[in-house]
């Protein structure tokens, strides 16, 4: 190789043997010296263990051995030369060639060496594997488009199946409609008197007919929320007004089932909260009728609406029903959680309401949660931040 | 006698609408889409309309957006009464004039009459 000088003074010649030990002894990197023309003047442990030639094989032959024939094609290995030269250093990072003519992705840096006078006298080469890194980044490239394409495909499915909900629902609760209708109609005795047999029969089919309702509409409101369709629309709300109302309607149907409901609302002022007043109701009523269904004659269902210490808004309703097991308040909150009734002996309900009602309470900031025991009763809590009260 | 126009594609709800509302002694017309409810609302004004949404040809939106109660027929309630829950076509509806909107499959024939007798209540305050 042209330019290297003999090294006389013993310690630059130990100094040099260092950097020879050092450079040669390197194992995860190739580092070689080519001379002026390209061709290969050393050849390092890693060069040999990545490139799997010896140095006898490699030594004096053209670095543009380790390129690909399309490389070559291009001219690729002396653009890189001239560029080293021009700007003193060139990296590249793509396909090499080994000796048994694999490819690995490697990181090349060239960089020209030039004596005292400036004048080229050969380039230092070192190049990296780095065929692993570039397995993991194009798998997770591979990976991420995946992951988009299962999203887009995803967001399509999930859009055609909040149009079949919806149309479903349509189409399930017209003709449901018409079955209400002219079976309320018999049971309003537009179509005569009824014998109580007659009147009984009629009732059963009526309200079977409305819990098939109510199940279209419990599929469809969870289909909605599901969604991120639900924008509640939060207006000053008197709950105080709003429970009192909601249990006289329920009155009847407490007084039907021999027990007995309470309301506790604090304070001489009604309670106002900011909140979606048709969702809320319904969460209050979907609570009110669950306490009550579960509650056995005699038993008593007690509402209590009060303002924190914190000025939060907290709302109970408290039953001396059955009680629900522990595993069962586990999944209480979950889709499709169907808890027996031990009282009739069936499954009612769609196991979608309470679901629904954790969501609209999320919806407006707050939290609700269930303390039960069995055989004792049930206490619902409903807390929603201050930031809903007025 | 007051009128009602009932606009139902689906037979047996109109039939039933209109059983409901005549035992009560009201004057009932029924037709089954909105393209027919405009043809009788250019002969004729009712006191009442419970409208459909979705019914072939002219639905209920397109049937308040060309009928221009607000113009033609100032006193007539509009009340939608539609299997739909919520959306785009409810609150167009709103917009073009209805007062009220009910789920029908949730009201039962005595909430139907509860809704209307509400209506001729309000209606009889604004004239």
């Amino acid at each position: 190789m042209s330019g290297i000088i003999a090294v006389t003074d013993p310690s630059l010649r130990q100094q040099v043997e260092f950097y020879r030990l050092l450079v040669e002894s390197v194992q995860d990197y190739a580092i070689f010296m080519l001379d002026a023309q390209g061709h290969i003047a050393s050849w390092n442990k890693g060069a040999q263990k990545l490139k799997g030639y010896k140095p006898a094989e490699i030594v004096g032959k053209h670095f543009s051995a380790f390129y690909t024939q399309e490389d070559i094609d291009k001219g690729k290995p002396q653009y890189e030369l001239e560029k080293a030269i021009k700007e003193g250093r060139i990296e590249d990072e793509y396909w090499r060639v080994r000796k048994d003519g694999t490819r690995f992705w490697a990181n090349v840096v060239i960089t020209a060496l030039r004596d005292k006078k400036g004048e080229l006298v050969g380039f230092a080469k070192v190049t990296r594997d780095l065929t692993e890194r570039k397995r993991h980044e194009d798998e997770l490239k591979e990976a991420n488009i995946r992951l988009i394409q299962q999203q887009a495909e995803l967001e399509v499915l999930n859009a055609a199946k909040d149009e079949f909900i919806a149309i479903a629902s349509h189409q399930l609760r017209t003709p449901a409609t018409g079955v209400k209708q002219f079976l309320g109609l018999l049971i309003e005795g537009y179509a005569g008197e009824l014998s109580p047999t007659q009147q009984q029969f009629i009732q059963r089919a009526y309200d079977t007919n409305s819990r098939q309702i109510n199940l279209v509409n419990n599929l469809l409101r969870v289909a909605q929320i599901d969604a991120g369709k639900v924008l509640l629309t939060k207006v000053p709300t008197d709950v105080s007004a709003m429970i009192r109302d909601i249990a006289e309607e329920m009155s009847d149907t407490v007084r039907d089932r021999q027990q007995t409901m309470k309301l506790h609302i604090s304070g001489n002022h009604p309670i106002e909260i900011v909140a979606d007043p048709s969702r809320f109701r319904m969460v209050i009523e979907n609570l009110l009728d669950n306490a009550s269904k579960y509650t056995p004659a005699g038993g008593t269902v007690t509402v209590s609406a009060e303002t924190t210490a914190d000025d939060d808004f907290m709302l109970r309703v408290q039953d001396t029903g059955v009680g629900i097991d522990d595993e069962s308040q586990a999944k209480l909150f979950t889709k499709f959680s169907r808890i027996p009734n031990v009282m009739s002996d069936t499954v009612s309900g769609s196991g979608l309401g309470l679901y629904w009602v954790k969501k609209v309470i999320e919806l407006h900031g707050g939290t609700v949660s269930v303390e039960s025991k069995e055989g004792t009763g049930s206490t619902f809590t409903i807390c929603l931040p201050r930031e809903s009260r007025l | 006698m007051k009128k009602i126009l009932i606009v139902e594609d689906e037979a047996v709800i109109r039939e039933a609408y209109v059983l409901l509302l005549e035992a009560h002694n009201y004057n009932v017309t029924a037709v089954p889409n909105g393209a027919q409810a405009l043809e009788v609302c250019e002969r004729e004004s009712f006191d009442i309309i419970l409208l459909d949404l979705m019914m072939p040809e002219v639905n209920g939106v397109a049937f308040l957006r060309q009928a221009q109660l607000s113009v033609r027929h100032p006193y007539t309630k509009v009340v939608v009464l539609s299997n739909l829950s919520s959306g785009i076509e409810v609150r167009q509806a709103k917009e073009l004039g209805a007062s009220r909107h009910e789920i029908k499959s949730n009201l039962a024939p005595r909430d139907v009459i509860a809704v209307v007798e509400e209506e001729l209540r309000a209606q009889s305050k604004n004239k």
